[in-house]
């Protein structure tokens, strides 16, 4: 396991979505999903999961019910709603389209130039 | 996408703001427990493991600060935090509190009762396609009294015009309405077909009148309100087609118009409109004064203006004038065509009062937030140490500004609440009153308008009177006020001079109120000493309700109210009862003579030109109204309809006409074929139309000599019949006894209406009266918040100063003299304000002058006599605090210390 990355100024929101995406997810299972699917490269504050869940909540991208975790404590489940769906395909694209063009440009020689 | 959903989210927060923590609180827990639970099965003890969690994560109450703030919710927070500290504040100190609330409801309370008659009277919606297009085209005599204009003229008008769209034209009609349900009474108007689409209105069901149905034989149609259609048609979808009777005659309902459409719009009853017939008369050109007549109304094109339109009509009349015979010039030669916005000529009486009663609202209004604002700027500086210690505890400059100004935010809506509820009150004792007074349709209530525009006005006065004292609070040097500890800090030397202005000006204000007050209540007092020239007590007028197409050919006059005068003075306590035509101050119909007569002997006599009222009368009338002769006598029961006709002549006609006093030898009014009335004496004066206008020329003729077959029968005995009686009782009693004589003697007379003289000569003087009682309302309130403001801020002069006083006292100052300093402080500031709201009331006199009569705008010895009262008041208003100031006793203020 290397060195794990600092997280991207504003990708946690996009992460969230992706992960609750692939099915209902508590706050510290959150935590937990997207540091499986990075293959535990990303680090993630904890501090700024819960605000970001709030935030994305209040915007109406991700739903929220009450229920019990698999270790029986009262947790709150995340799922994506029609609106977070939608932006997490926009948000999709638009990151593949940036990391594409951004190793385009940093993978061109110097004699090409 | 997200604004609904933010806002739900907010709303749900809102709602279950409890829920909401708690529930943020188990899920922070449960997220460090499972953590937690992960480290411990790495291999970590419970405890280190927990600190760890606790590490990460950041403490609970730091996470739930960051959440809410992710949700928006801070401004929130501490918009609860300032309302609840304001609501601490305001109930540790109620006097303060409760002075704010008073004031204010008064000032705000005005306002909101001004508001809401301005919606209902000036800024009226009314039930027409852009109404404020719609103009009154009407003929204005030299003192700009409207007359109607004959159809022959309107033609041209609407022919000649560039600047009309359209022109329409209208005129009451009588109209009983027969159904299938009955006959009832309503408002008829004979009307061009082309009214409704220059109103820009169309009927809901059926259409609006063809151009041919103003042909003669053709005008049988008929359009009727929804009220009309509701109540006395049933409400009958399949009622085009079907037959009514008007006036007994058969028409076909062709249309229905829409809910709350009303034309003319101040008109109470249930409407009708039927097409006006051309008959012969109207298409021969004008030759005497039973031409038909109209009222116009046109339409502008968008962004005319009236006036342009009135130049170009009264241009067009200039060049038809020439063309009409010639006691018909007479008139038309002094007159121009007004037009004027219709909107406008519904108010037309009372919009000079309500546009100064505006003005004087508005002055209410700020003398109260004058007050206001001193009151805060003396609470402001009482808690310089509050506040100086909250910015020492790290509130920011515009933090402590924006909780001052939540508190006089709080303060001003709970006195508009308050307000509403006094303009409620207000609006509904005076309900009848206006609504009589200024021809409303309905009853007055804020709408929502209203509302809108009072919370406007309440954020405004919170503004004014809440963001100065604020900020000057706020600026404060935290240091200053902390290490001087107490109020008796020197700083507020600028904040003294800001107080004093405050005061000054509302004692400006309120001076100006009182010397209009001052004013009106002149005038009221001249009016009622203006010797009126009869008797008003027990006296009582009744107004017959005759339908006139069941009587058209009928000799009413001793066919129908000679008999129920017979009746009438038979009643039990009934003295005396006698006819009449013209009701004295009153408003209403007046027929007036102009004719061209040759005095005296053919040879010698100048031709005279004549303007006189005419007026038919019993020869009772003058017992009833107990008016003198000047000479001669008045008519009585020898002058039947077989004697010599007689008439009489008011001493103004006298004076006019005939100055040599040969008035009863040599003057004699032709009454038809072979009938001429002789002058068999002059009566004294008395005031027809007003108390405040003088009395116009007048004959009268003897009703029971004239016969329908004389020139004036029509004009005046058809026109406006009035009975006038005199009782010996108590018109409690009687009137019911009244009301049954005259529906046996016939029940076609039900519908009339019956006024005490008493009730007439308090009417006639309504405008002068509402404006004088409601300005002594507004006028003692102004004086007693000016008062408050003025002795409120002495007392808190006086106790911020307690200490000097103290150490002057301590050092030999006399008391009579700390008294004279103080009291000469107050006198500065009432002497200041005094000249500046003599001054003001110097230059706004011209806005009332039009509500005077008998003193001038200027009057000095009510300016002086009410600036007197002022400063008296003021002075007693002073003397209060100053005493309490010298009465002092240093040792124990100086300990107290």
């Amino acid at each position: 396991m290397g060195k794990q990355l600092e997280l991207l100024q504003g990708t946690l929101d996009v992460l969230i979505l992706k992960a609750v995406s692939l099915g209902p997810l508590h706050g510290y299972g959150v935590l937990l999903r997207i540091q499986q699917i990075s293959g535990d490269q990303l680090e993630i504050q904890q501090g700024s999961l819960y605000p970001a869940l709030y935030r994305l909540e209040h915007q109406g991208l991700i739903a929220s019910e009450w229920g019990e975790s698999e270790n029986n404590r009262k947790a709150r489940f995340y799922r994506l709603t029609p609106a977070g769906r939608k932006k997490l395909k926009a948000e999709t694209d638009n990151w593949n389209r940036m990391a594409q063009v951004m190793a385009g440009i940093l993978n061109r020689e110097p004699e090409e130039a | 996408m997200s604004a609904a959903s933010r806002l739900r989210s907010w709303w749900k927060v809102l709602l279950h703001r409890s829920s909401f923590e708690h529930d943020m609180e188990t899920e922070l827990h449960t997220h460090l427990e499972n953590y937690a639970d992960d480290l411990m099965r790495r291999g970590m003890d419970r405890e280190s493991a927990i600190r760890r969690a606790r590490l990460e994560l950041g403490t609970v109450a730091a996470q739930k600060e960051s959440c809410r703030r992710s949700l928006g919710l801070r401004p929130l927070d501490d918009f609860i935090g300032d309302l609840r500290y304001v609501f601490r504040q305001l109930r540790r100190a109620p006097a303060f509190t409760v002075t704010v609330l008073v004031v204010l409801a008064l000032g705000i309370g005005a306002n909101a009762a001004m508001f809401s008659i301005i919606d209902a009277t000036l800024l009226r919606w009314l039930p027409y396609h852009k109404p404020n297009q719609l103009v009154s085209l009407y003929l204005a005599d030299s003192n700009g009294d409207p007359s109607w204009a004959f159809y022959q003229e309107i033609k041209e008008w609407q022919k000649q015009s560039h600047s009309l769209e359209s022109v329409a034209y209208y005129i009451p009609v009588e109209g009983y309405l027969g159904t299938d349900a009955g006959q009832a009474s309503v408002s008829a108007l004979s009307v061009s077909a082309n009214l409704f689409s220059v109103l820009g209105v169309q009927p809901v069901l059926g259409r609006s009148f063809l151009e041919s149905e103003q042909q003669s034989g053709n005008a049988n149609v008929i359009i009727v309100s929804h009220e009309v259609w509701r109540t006395l048609l049933r409400a009958d979808q399949e009622v085009i087609g079907k037959q009514v009777r008007v006036n007994d005659r058969p028409y076909t309902v062709v249309g229905v118009m829409p809910e709350r459409f009303l034309f003319p719009a101040n008109d109470k009853d249930p409407q009708v409109w039927i097409p006006a017939e051309l008959t012969p008369a109207h298409l021969k050109p004008v030759t005497d004064f039973t031409a038909p007549v109209y009222q116009a109304i046109g339409r502008l094109p968008k962004g005319a203006s009236p006036s342009t339109v009135g130049a170009e009509l009264s241009g067009i009349e200039s060049r038809l004038v020439p063309w009409y015979p010639a006691d018909i010039q007479i008139g038309r030669k002094s007159s121009r065509v007004d037009a004027a916005p219709y909107r406008e000529t519904l108010v037309k009486e009372s919009r000079p009062a309500l546009l100064a009663l505006i003005a004087v609202v508005a002055i209410m209004w700020l003398i109260a937030c004058a007050n206001i604002a001193n009151l805060m700027l003396a609470r402001g500086m009482a808690r310089q140490r509050e506040i100086a210690v909250r910015g020492a505890l790290g509130a920011s400059h515009s933090r402590i500004v924006r909780q001052l100004f939540t508190e006089s935010l709080v303060l001003s809506l709970l006195g508009a609440i308050a307000g509403l509820g006094l303009a409620q009150l207000a609006l509904r004792i005076f309900d009848k009153v206006l609504s009589a007074r200024l021809k409303l349709p309905g009853h007055l209530t804020p709408n929502a308008g209203v509302l809108g525009a009072l919370l406007i006005l309440s954020i405004l006065s919170a503004i004014v009177f809440g963001l100065l004292p604020a900020w000057l609070a706020a600026r404060t040097s935290i240091d200053d006020s902390l290490r001087h500890g107490t109020a008796q800090a020197g700083t507020g030397k600028r904040r003294h001079k800001l107080q004093q202005a405050m005061v000054v000006a509302e004692v400006g204000l309120s001076l100006v109120l009182l010397i209009a007050c001052g004013l009106l209540l002149r005038t009221v007092f001249a009016l009622r000493k203006v010797p009126l020239g009869f008797r008003t007590d027990h006296v009582l007028m009744v107004h017959p309700e005759l339908p006139r197409y069941k009587y058209r050919n009928v000799d009413t006059n001793h066919a129908i109210f000679q008999p129920l005068l017979q009746r009438v003075r038979q009643l039990p306590g009934a003295q005396s009862a006698a006819i009449t035509t013209l009701l004295p101050l009153h408003k209403g119909f007046t027929a007036i003579l102009t004719l061209d007569v040759k005095v005296g002997e053919k040879s010698s006599g100048v031709p005279l030109h004549i303007d006189a009222q005419l007026k038919a009368a019993g020869p009772e009338l003058q017992q009833i109204l107990g008016f003198q002769m000047a000479r001669g006598r008045f008519f009585n029961q020898q002058d039947t309809p077989d004697s010599q006709p007689v008439a009489v002549v008011n001493r103004a006609f006298a004076q006019r006409y005939l100055p040599a006093g040969d008035v009863m030898e040599k003057f004699s009014i032709n009454l038809g074929k072979k009938r001429a009335a002789r002058i068999i004496g002059v009566m004294d004066d008395f005031h027809q139309t007003s108390i405040d206008q003088p009395s116009f020329p007048e004959i009268d003729f003897c009703a029971p000599q004239l016969l329908p077959t004389d020139g004036f029968y029509q004009p005046i005995l058809l026109a406006h019949v009035e009975l006038a009686i005199r009782t010996q009782t108590d018109h409690q009693q009687f009137v019911p006894a009244l009301r049954r004589a005259i529906a046996e003697i016939n029940p076609d007379l039900q519908a009339s209406s019956i006024e005490t003289m008493d009730q007439i000569v308090e009417d006639s003087m309504g405008s002068q009266l509402l404006a004088a009682h409601l300005l002594e309302l507004f006028g003692a309130t102004a004086l007693l918040i000016a008062l408050a403001g003025l002795y409120g801020l002495l007392t808190y002069l006086v106790s911020q100063r307690t200490r000097e006083l103290s150490v002057r006292l301590a050092l030999g100052a006399q008391r009579t003299h700390i008294l004279t300093m103080l009291l000469e402080q107050a006198g500065r500031m009432l002497v200041a304000g005094a000249a500046i709201g003599l001054t003001m009331a110097w230059f706004s006199g011209r806005l009332i002058a039009g509500f005077l009569y008998g003193v001038a705008p200027h009057d000095p010895g009510t300016m002086v006599a009410v600036t007197a009262l002022l400063l008296l008041c003021g002075v007693i208003a002073s003397y209060l605090p100053a005493r309490t100031a010298s009465r002092v006793d240093p040792m124990e203020a100086l300990r107290r210390e």
